[in-house]
């Protein structure tokens, strides 16, 4: 991955939410990274880490507290009404409840060519044949077009939220657990697809989700985040072969595999405790009150350990990442 | 890497989960099978009939004095009886019904468009303009209903559209209030997130995401309001307050028939009945049309 | 071979909707022995659940149980009395939810839903109550347990509040404990320590236990015999390391090999198992997996396969089985 010049960049980006008496969640804290084009970068964590809340900040659902997020060169955080309207376009999502995605009083018709409208894209006819292309391309009868959702299984309403993601060709679509509301069967059907449409239409993926096996699965490159703050980036091999943080290690192995003789073999890394709460996040580095290995004090719980290169295309935040035992 | 396949050899699912039926259809048949609802629901549809043709006939003119012995029982001629002027109590009751169904309905017309507009500004924008609206909601929860009315109708006259109007000004909160709290529900919903994302514009977000959505229980609300506002216009009436005579209304015929009430309880009897059986039938069919409207059915 | 703790035979569970009958659960059978893992996976609306809750008679109205017996020590629950089913519920049979919020009562101490769980079922002096129930707390390693047994059920968070349901769970000693999807809503590192505690519970306590999943990677790591459900049917059952060995029923194979694996560094697409559950209340003629099915013969049309022996204790509803199926030369035949 040598120079190329990525598609989006975030630099330092932080994002509090008030929590009344003055106090505020500090969600996403510091947080910088890079997304190439044509890559799908996957954002693993647990539930309150701030992955959801970093990818509504990348598509700017969210305004950030302070930092930047450039796209294809331009500070999106600067701009405000019509021109961040039509940056949009560029940057779709997809969510995670395909029942609460789609508006139940639009036909699926209306809800994919909206996108459309807001642009003054296509009419009449054109418009239409639009919206039954994209219906085709995911996988859906284009006669659906005057149905409304509440008539579509939730694997069919998530390809028809896929659809409506894809109208204006974006160049980066942000998927926010595209696939944890989906029955196990179904599932592998929206990954299928979305891989597909990556080749098809050259689409760059940012892919949020809780479960490390699938974002590995569907990524190339792989961002864990842990309350707030982004604590290692590997390529998605890398990450699982040799994880440089001790909460990747314990995250991995929690994760039980779908085979009963490889699971009675492994062994599970204990975390002490629970999350911390993101109102009063542990001092220095945010995981040392869980972390079988830290040296306390100094220097876990006085500093803060920098994402720093730890091998080649590989970064962790930890002083001590040496001593991170292999994977099992 | 496994080749992907082409989009034309894709496989394409021919099926729908579900059969069609739309939302509203859907609730439609909820409500058919509400006995309650539907039974109040054609009491509700003889009543609008009625008051339609009072307007251009009713068995007796409804004004016209001494059609035969003051506070006479119902007889073949006068079936609901003659009130203390010798008046035909059932043309005085069908127009009666014009009245209250004017006042209901009228009220609410005013209550939706004043409610939910002030209602989608303070849950959409939020902020600084919702605390003002909030605060202003409350600042009118605290003021006696009656006394509200009482001192515009004094003020301004006693015309219907002043009545209206007047009745109209103690009820806005309710609908303010629904409309804000659904559209502070509704606005973090992933399909609105959804419709920002695919750059629609603020109108675009609220008359096409917000307001459809907020649509049923809005309608619910404005049923139960109906009875209330035919129940305060009636007892405008009664005070004295209410549509000038010799419009009747429903309150005024109790008010005049009360006084009466042991010797001659007919005159009292007939305005109340109807009175009781709308208010009954406005708040079955807003019971009936809250289940069949609640979006927990469908998954 | 052992007396079964618990066996499931022929249970049908309906549910009568204003749009039709549901056969939510249509002839499941099943043996539970003592001391026995048994997981039961399949997605939403396979009848799993349906399942765990007409054990202990906890289906809700429109549900009914409308054929079958449940028998439990010789006796069939299904026809027992309201009164005695309340006697076994919690005390001999105990069920743990998905949700731990909701199954906690927000205005009461944790220690006192205990001890009220505890009383349930014989009295206790209530100084020996709240000893238990600190006992319990210990037992599902809750930290600071002498303390913790006072705090309300907001002041735990999810994994502690699954491991006080298990608690209460536990209480009087069940010899079957049921689990409906215990660590559906709880983040990977929690489910870790919550199945590694009923592990150990199970072989501690030697408690026979139900785990309800439609995860199969939480079934390899608990069970040691699995029942695969697909639309209210049985369809395919054996010890774990078979199942996942070597599924003989389509459904089972294609759901294995449609789940990314931690484990492999391949970017194999995934197998995608086409369409979707079907509508339970006109179900497929034929075996119900037909219409998703890769490998159906023309009899899986018309004919509704039984469950048949496939393998060493491993049954699977199908007339193909991926033996036949994955054979390399044409021997497939119905």
């Amino acid at each position: 991955m040598a120079e190329r010049t990525p598609l989006l960049r975030a630099e330092k980006v932080v994002k509090h939410f008030p929590a009344g008496l003055g106090a505020s969640v500090k969600a996403v804290e510091n947080v910088s990274l890079e997304i190439y084009p044509g890559e799908t970068v996957g954002l693993v964590g647990e539930s309150g880490c701030g992955k959801s809340t970093l990818g509504r900040l990348i598509t700017q659902l969210l305004p950030v507290t302070s930092g930047n997020i450039f796209f294809d060169g331009v500070d999106l955080t600067k701009l405000r009404g019509e021109k961040l309207r039509q940056y949009r376009r560029q940057l779709q999502m997809i969510f995670q409840d395909p029942y609460s995605s789609l508006n139940p009083r639009m036909t699926v018709g209306d809800i994919i060519a909206e996108p459309l409208e807001n642009f003054g894209l296509l009419r009449g006819r054109a418009k239409d044949q639009r919206v039954q292309e994209l219906l085709k391309i995911v996988g859906l009868n284009p006669y659906f077009n005057n149905r409304y959702p509440h008539e579509f299984s939730g694997g069919q309403r998530q390809r028809i939220g896929i659809a409506r993601a894809l109208a204006l060709r974006p160049k980066l679509i942000v998927a926010d657990e595209p696939i944890s509301a989906l029955d196990v069967s179904i599932q592998a059907q929206i990954i299928n697809l979305m891989e597909d449409l990556q080749h098809e239409f050259q689409l760059t993926y940012l892919f949020i989700a809780h479960d490390l096996s699938v974002v590995r699965h569907i990524s190339d490159r792989v961002m864990v985040m842990y309350l707030g703050k982004i604590v290692e980036v590997a390529d998605s091999i890398e990450i699982y072969r040799n994880p440089r943080h001790p909460y990747t290690k314990a995250l991995l192995s929690a994760i039980p595999i779908p085979d009963p003789e490889i699971q009675s073999k492994r062994r599970i890394v204990a975390l002490a405790g629970e999350i911390p709460s993101p109102v009063n996040p542990p001092s220095g580095c945010r995981f040392h009150t869980r972390c079988p290995i830290a040296q306390l004090p100094t220097p876990c719980a006085d500093q803060e350990p920098p994402l720093e290169q730890k091998a080649r295309d590989h970064r962790a935040a930890c002083f001590f990442s040496e001593k991170v035992p292999v994977a099992v | 890497m496994a080749t992907a396949p082409g989009i034309t050899e894709k496989y394409i699912e021919e099926t729908l989960a579900h059969e069609q039926t739309s939302l509203w259809g859907d609730a439609w048949r909820r409500l058919r099978r509400n006995r309650l609802a539907l039974v109040s629901t054609v009491f509700l549809t003889l009543l609008t009939l009625v008051a339609i043709i009072a307007q251009f006939w009713t068995p007796y003119s409804y004004y016209a004095q001494g059609l035969g012995p003051i506070y006479q029982s119902p007889t073949a001629q006068h079936w609901l009886g003659l009130d203390q002027s010798g008046r035909d109590i059932l043309s005085r009751l069908m127009l009666g019904a014009q009245v209250s169904l004017k006042v209901g309905i009228g009220t609410q017309l005013v209550v939706i468009v004043v409610g939910v507009i002030v209602g989608l500004v303070a849950g959409f924008y939020r902020g600084f303009l919702d605390t003002i609206i909030s605060t202003v909601i409350n600042i009118f929860y605290g003021i006696p209903d009656l006394l509200v009315a009482l001192t515009l109708v004094l003020l301004l006259g006693r015309s219907l559209a002043i009545i209206i109007f007047a009745i109209a000004f103690t009820q806005w909160m309710n609908m303010a209030r629904l409309v804000r709290g659904q559209t502070l529900a509704l606005r973090e919903r992933e399909f609105v997130e959804a419709a920002r994302s695919g750059g629609a514009k603020a109108s675009k977000i609220i008359f096409r995401h917000i307001l459809p959505n907020a649509l049923g229980p809005l309608i619910v609300q404005a049923t139960i309001g109906i009875p209330m506002a035919i129940l305060f216009e009636a007892f405008l009436s009664f005070l004295g307050l209410g549509v000038p005579p010799p419009t009747p209304s429903w309150g005024a015929m109790a008010a005049d028939g009360f006084h009466a009430i042991r010797i001659s309880p007919h005159i009292v009897l007939a305005p109340a009945i109807a009175l009781s059986l709308t208010l009954m039938a406005f708040n079955f069919l807003g019971d009936g049309l809250r289940d069949a409207l609640d979006p927990r059915q469908k998954r | 071979m052992t007396q079964p703790a618990l066996q499931v035979k022929d249970l049908k569970t309906q549910f009568f909707t204003d749009d039709g009958v549901v056969q939510a659960v249509d002839g499941v059978s099943f043996d539970l022995h003592p001391g026995e893992t048994l997981g039961i996976v399949g997605e939403s609306g396979c009848g799993k659940s349906v399942t765990a809750l007409s054990i202990l008679r906890l289906v809700q109205e429109p549900g009914r149980i409308v054929n079958g017996q449940i028998l439990f020590r010789g006796d069939d629950i299904v026809t027992m009395s309201d009164e005695e089913v309340r006697e076994i519920r919690g005390k001999d049979i105990a069920m743990i939810f998905q949700d731990p919020l909701s199954s906690l009562n927000p205005v009461l101490t944790v220690g006192f839903q205990i001890e009220e769980a505890i009383e349930a079922h014989r009295k206790v002096p209530s100084k020996m109550a709240l000893s238990r129930a600190v006992e319990l707390l210990k037992q599902v390693r809750i930290p600071a347990a002498e303390s913790r047994v006072h705090d309300y059920p907001h002041q735990f968070s999810g994994g502690m509040r699954q491991r006080a349901m298990i608690a209460m769970g536990l209480a009087n000693s069940p010899s079957i404990l049921i689990a409906d999807e215990p660590t559906t809503a709880l983040d990977v590192t929690v489910q870790a320590q919550i199945l590694e505690l009923l592990r150990d519970l199970n072989q501690d306590l030697n408690t026979a236990i139900i785990l309800i999943t439609h995860n199969m990677g939480v079934v390899a790591s608990l069970c040691t015999r699995v029942l695969v459900m697909y639309a209210g049917r049985v369809v395919e059952e054996g010890p774990v390391e078979r199942i996942f060995k070597e599924p003989q029923h389509p459904y089972t194979w294609s759901l294995l090999q449609s789940i990314p694996r931690l484990d492999s560094d391949r970017h194999d697409r995934l197998l995608s198992i086409e369409g979707f559950p079907p509508d339970l209340i006109r179900p497929p003629h034929g075996c119900r997996f037909n219409p998703r099915c890769q490998f159906k013969i023309d009899r899986c049309l018309h004919d509704d396969p039984p469950l048949m022996n496939v393998g060493p204790d491993q049954d699977a509803a199908c007339w193909v089985t991926m033996r036949r199926a994955l054979a390399p030369n044409g021997e497939r035949r119905g």
